[in-house]
This record gives C-alpha cells, structure tokens and sequence, in this order.
C-alpha cells in the first residue's frame, strides 16, 4: 500500500498543533497556579499584618499605661534622689558632671 | 476511492474533530469563568468569605501627646450550647477553675439559655446557638481557653478602648458603646474625628476552607480614625485627683469638684469630679430625715451609670448647677465697679454685722466692720457691703454684664450634657434678687462656668478683663496669644480685682502657715471664697447645716499661668459645728496645693516676693 504524500504532512501539522497547544494550555495552567499561590502568600501576609497590627495596639496601650505620671514618679523615686532642671543649661551640666550615672539617665529622658 | 483518499478523509474528520473539540471545551472553559450555571455559581458564591477589616478609632491624647484612651483587641468567650458536650456542669467547673469565670454569673448565663432552648426545642424553634458568658478576657484568659479545646467553646474577637485616662480621666473622656461609637464625653463630642472607616476582604476558600485569591476590587483598606489631643494634662490631672481626694477626705464631705484651666486659652488642663459613698452617715437621695436618725441629707443627685463605668456617669463640673455664694462677688464687684458707682477707696458703714436694704431686707455679715472702703469689702467678702454697692446699679446693667462673664450660657466645651446655669430671666428679677444676686444668691453655676469666667481675672496687661473660650482641646501653636474672645470688664477693673483677691490669699497664707508650721508656699495666689448654701428639688427654701464651699484662685500672681476652682460638696456635720466648712477652710487649701504643684510641674519660676506684690495697688 502506498501512502499518500500529503497526508504525512498534515499528520506532522496535526501533531505539532496538538503539542502547542498542551504546552500553551501547560504555561497558562502553570501562570494560573503561580497566581493563586501569589495571591494566596498576600493573604497570608495580610493577615499576619493585621494580627501584627494588634498586637501593636495592645501593646501602646500597655506602654500609655506604663508611662502615667504615677508611674513615673515610681521610678524616678526608685531610682534614688533627683535634681530638679535648673534654667540655666550650663549649670545643669556642672550639677550632672558629678555623676556619670546621672549624665546618662537624664539623656535617656532627654 | 482510493486508500489514499480514504487516509486523507479520514486524517480531515480527525483534524476537524479535535479543532471542533478544542473549540468546545474553550467555549465551556469561558463559559464556567464568565456565566457558571446556577448550581455551579451557588457553589463559587459559598466559597467566598467576607470579612470586615476594623479601622481603629483615632486616640485621644493629652496636651503633652501622651495616650489617655486607644483602641485595642480583646476577647470574649461565648458557647454553642447545641454542640457542648454533656454534662454542662464539668465544663462550667473546667472553665470556672482554669480560666477564672465567675461561677454564678457564667452558670446563670448558660444553665439559663439550655433552659431557653428547651423550651424552644419543644416549640418547634431553632435553638439558640450564641451564649456570652464573659466581658473582654485578659491574654491569658484567652490563650487557656484556646488550650482547653472544648467543643462549643468560642472565642469572638471585639475591639474595646483602653488606656489610663480612664482611671484618671473618666468622666472626661467617656466611654464607648458596643460598636465603638462614642456614647459620652469627649469620646462623643469628637465621635466624627475619632472614628474610622471599616473596610472589608472577601477572599476565595479552597475546598478545605483556606483562602485562595482576593479578586481585583473585593478588598478596601480601612481608614483609621483622626487622634485628638486634648487639653488635659495627665500630670496635673494626677495632681488634681490626688488632692481632691484629700480635701473630700478631710472635710468628711459627699464628694468634690475640681476644675484647673489654663487662663490665656481657656484649655482645661484637668477637670475631676468625686462622689462618696456617705453609706447611712446621709438619708438617702430623696427622703426626709426621721427622728432619731441622722439629719445630713444626700445632696448629690445619683448617677447609677458612675457604678457600672467612670466614664458612662455624669461630670458633675458641666452638670451640675451650685449656687456659687462669695465667689460670685468677684464678678459683681467687677461690675459695680465697672459701672463706675463706686470708687475703690470710697468708705462704706458697713454697721458692724447687720444692715437692713433700703425695701426692709436684713443683710447679715460673718465677720462685722462698722465700715469698709470698696476694695475691702471684696477683701473682706462682706454681704453688707455688697448690698450697699447693688443698690446703686440698675438691674438689667447687672445682669448684662453677668451675662458677658459667661453665666446663664454653656462654655461650649461640646461636652454632652453641659448645663447653663441659672441667672434669672429680667422678668423675675426682683429687688430681692438684685441683692442676692451681689453675694452669689439665687443664681447657679457649673464649675467650668466659673473657673472659664474667672480667667478674665488672670490675665496679662491689657488682656486683663478679657474672657477666653473655654476648650477640651489643645489650642493651636499658631493661635494668637492675644486673641479678644469677650471683654467682660475694662483691664483695670480685673487688675483691681486681682489685687483686692490677693489679699484674700494672703490671710489665707497666714492661717495655713498657723496650722502648719512647716508650710511654705513659692507662688503668690489671688483667689475669692465661697460658702453656698443648698436647695433640694421640689423643696422650698436651703437645707440647715448643708453648704457647698468653694474656693476659685489663680497664680503665680505677678504672671498667672493656671485658675483651679474646687468645689467641696457637703463637707461633713463635724465641720459645720466648728464653723470650719468653709470655702476658705475646706476648698482654699485644696487649690493652693494643686497650684503649687502644678506651677511647679509647668516649670514655672517661684514668685519674688509674694507679700508686696499683693499690696502694690
């Protein structure tokens, strides 16, 4: 049997058409996919954000809480007599020079 | 045909099938993305979820920055009663002993609505599946809960406003229902500016209920509430709280007010309000005294919403009306002396302790002078001399120039609530009235209403005599100090006043240094005292023995910076017996030590020499 010169070329196109196509629908699956994970890391990411974002209002109500006045006088009592500012920022650094400890909390609270 | 012809056909219909197959499934693929079937789409629209992205409420600050109330999550335990496993009591003793619940409230809840449901069940109804059993729980709370694992056992995320404002400030601040919307105080009066706009996330699930995308649109960010910085100072706040408590304590009294205000701009630096429980030491709000038992009355309305918040109770400084006695004489004295009756060196025979108006009315004083000049009758706080002085002004004059000081009008401070005080109407203002009015009777003020009046008194140069808008918000850098809101009285006048009130504190001084040797104060003051008698609702005539004292000053004097009034209410029968109720016994030491410290506080420079600058005019 002798077979016809044309049907082999249309084989081979047949089969070059049916391959592009499986690997173009391959790409836009493998693109879909990669979209959907894209879009799901986002909303994984958005929610740790918002989960962050409470815990940072709990956290600057806790600080408020821990700065009240009260508070403050607490540890400044605590922390052992204190001078009072005096106007005069020379003589402030002249009272402070005496203790070196007291140089560097009055710039933690500077 | 051929073999050929047959191959090639054959090859063709391939061809045409799998191209026309191909076509079919895009034509479904497009079909299912843009119009699915009705089933289909049903099942698409369950997998979607929506939820709601909070937007916080905007803080509200104090005038340094410093946060008084913010918003935050917490958590609330509820039950699905229908899916909790048998039997309730174990689970109840599971959640009483490790999480902390309250056993008769959490019990009475959940063994209610099994109740409940029984009798629904047996209606035919849905039981109910949602029982609240606590409040917001702590972290800890929480995280013992998820560890139990209970079934039915939920926990429902809301957001809840926190901070120390509301220990401090309550009543200032307010509070906020239970979809976050300001409900009293400034937490309402500024409810636009501080609250948010939600926004909202819908996502696609997976079969397993895990999200998958978020199409173009479906996601709006939520737009958080605008801070607002008031003007409360936390620090004098603190200072306030503190010394207030002391001086209700120590006048054994029904409770207190306090308001301090910085004068050139009318910001309340800090504004505290207290009430005691009295227990059976007062006849209960609304009843008569019986015999035998205590005669003290309750003279603080209730406020049962003060119980269950700090902030959802009322602030008595802008609710409620006192009749201010003495301290409204630095305002009439103004006013005569304004009208241009009188001069300050004008002598008056004052006739020792009793005088009778020219209608027939005796006047009486505490402290008798045969006679007085002008300014000593506002340094001496004489009724007589008032009267006297009244007399010579017309009435509508009077109650104009009470009316340019504020009273009779709400400061405008937006605080729900704010009342107006009462200054009677032209119409019911009788001869009588005329001379109450000259010594602080028959009329009633709020505390706010007079410290904001008083700051005419307290302020620089020309600016003296000028009252400012009073504000719960910090004022603009950018404001200009000499800003003319209301000129209440010429410069002069408030200046001559200061000087006249100086005095008043002076005396004051040298009585707190007898009591207290070691006392000794760096601020010269001016201030005007004030002893109210009261009047009940439906009652005529005041209550014997019960007065509402008060004491309004402002320092340091050469250059004011703060105006505190405080208001002792009902200060306690043993007092009274001694005659030390007193404005100047009970109210005046309170403001000299809250502006002692506060002036401190602010950095301010100690006065000169306080004793001659009273004395300079």
């Amino acid at each position: 049997m002798k077979r016809s010169p044309s049907s082999g070329g249309v084989l081979a196109k047949l089969a070059v058409m049916v391959v592009a196509t499986a690997m173009t629908a391959a790409w836009l699956l493998s693109v879909r996919q990669q979209r959907i994970m894209a879009a799901h890391d986002l909303i994984q990411a958005h929610r740790r954000t918002v989960e962050n974002e409470k815990t940072l209002w709990r956290l600057r109500v806790e600080i408020a809480k821990l700065l009240t006045p009260d508070r403050i006088e607490q540890i400044a009592g605590a922390a052992g007599p204190m001078r009072p500012m005096t106007p005069e920022p020379d003589a402030n650094e002249k009272a402070l020079a005496h203790s070196p400890e007291q140089g560097e909390r009055r710039s933690e609270y500077r | 045909m051929t073999t050929a012809g047959r191959t090639g056909l054959a090859m063709s219909a391939l061809v045409i099938g799998v191209s026309a197959l191909l076509i079919v499934m895009l034509g479904r693929v497009i079909q299912l993305q843009t119009a699915p079937g009705e089933r289909l789409s049903q099942f698409v629209e369950d997998r979607v979820s929506r939820r709601p992205e909070v937007a916080p409420r905007g803080d509200l600050l104090d005038r340094r920055g410093r946060v008084l109330a913010a918003s935050r999550t917490g958590e609330r335990l509820f039950v699905d009663p229908t899916r909790l496993p048998q039997p309730y009591d174990e689970v109840l003793d599971r959640l009483v002993t490790q999480v902390g619940l309250d056993r008769s409230d959490a019990g009475m809840r959940l063994f209610g609505a099994l109740a409940k449901n029984e009798t629904r069940v047996a209606a035919g109804l849905e039981p109910v599946r949602y029982v609240r059993l606590t409040g917001i729980l702590d972290d800890d709370q929480a995280e013992i809960v998820r560890a139990l694992k209970i079934p039915g056992v939920h926990l429902e995320t809301w957001t809840v406003r926190d901070g120390p404002g509301e220990a401090l400030a309550g009543a200032v601040i307010g509070r906020v229902n239970i979809d976050d919307q300001g409900q009293f105080g400034a937490e309402r009066a500024y409810e636009p500016t501080l609250s948010g706009d939600d926004g909202s996330l819908a996502y696609v699930r997976d079969a397993r209920g895990k999200p998958l995308w978020v199409q173009a649109g479906a996601y709006r960010a939520p737009e958080a509430g605008e801070p607002i910085r008031l003007s409360i100072d936390l620090a004098i706040q603190d200072i306030a709280e503190e010394e207030l408590l002391r001086g209700v304590e120590d006048a054994d009294a029904a409770g207190g007010r306090l308001v301090v205000m910085d004068p050139d701009t009318g910001e309340i630096l800090a504004m505290m309000d207290i009430v005691r429980d009295l227990g059976r030491r007062a006849v209960p709000w609304g009843k008569k005294p019986s015999a035998g038992g205590t005669s003290r009355r309750t003279i603080i309305p209730p406020d049962p919403n003060r119980s269950i918040h700090p902030g959802a109770g009322r602030n008595r400084c802008v609710t409620d009306v006192y009749e201010p006695g003495s301290t409204f004489k630095a305002f009439t004295w103004s006013i005569i002396t304004d009208a241009g009756v009188i001069r300050l060196d004008e002598t008056l025979h004052t006739s020792g302790k009793a005088w009778v108006t020219s209608y027939g009315r005796p006047i009486r004083d505490v402290f008798g002078k045969e006679k007085q000049t002008w300014r000593e009758v506002l340094i001496n706080s004489s009724n007589i001399g008032m009267s006297m002085a009244v007399e010579r002004v017309k009435p509508v004059a009077m109650r104009e120039g009470l009316t340019k000081f504020g009273f009779g009008a709400t400061t405008g401070l937006g605080i729900p609530g704010e009342r107006e005080g009462y200054l009677p109407p032209m119409r019911a203002w009788t001869k009588y009235t005329h001379t109450s009015v000259s010594f602080g009777q028959e009329v009633g003020v709020t505390a706010v209403q007079l410290a904001t009046a008083f700051c005419a008194f307290a302020r620089q140069g020309e600016m003296a005599g000028v009252a400012p808008r009073a504000r719960l918000t910090a004022a603009p850098s950018e404001r200009p100090p000499n800003e003319v809101v209301r000129r209440v009285v010429p410069w002069n006048v408030a200046t001559s006043a200061r000087h006249a009130m100086a005095r008043i504190f002076e005396k004051l001084d040298n009585n707190m240094k007898a009591k207290e040797v070691d006392a000794t104060f760096d601020y010269a003051l001016f201030g005007k005292t004030g002893t109210g008698q009261v009047s009940l609702p439906g009652e005529r005539g005041y209550i014997p023995n019960q007065y509402v004292s008060s004491f309004v000053g402002a320092g340091p004097f050469e250059a004011p910076r703060l105006v505190c009034l405080v208001v002792i209410d009902d200060p306690g029968p043993a007092l009274v017996e001694r005659a030390e109720h007193r404005g100047s016994s009970v109210a005046a030491p309170v403001v000299r030590r809250v502006l002692e410290r506060s002036l401190a506080y602010l950095g301010v420079a100690p006065s000169p020499k306080a004793e001659s600058l009273a004395s300079g005019n």
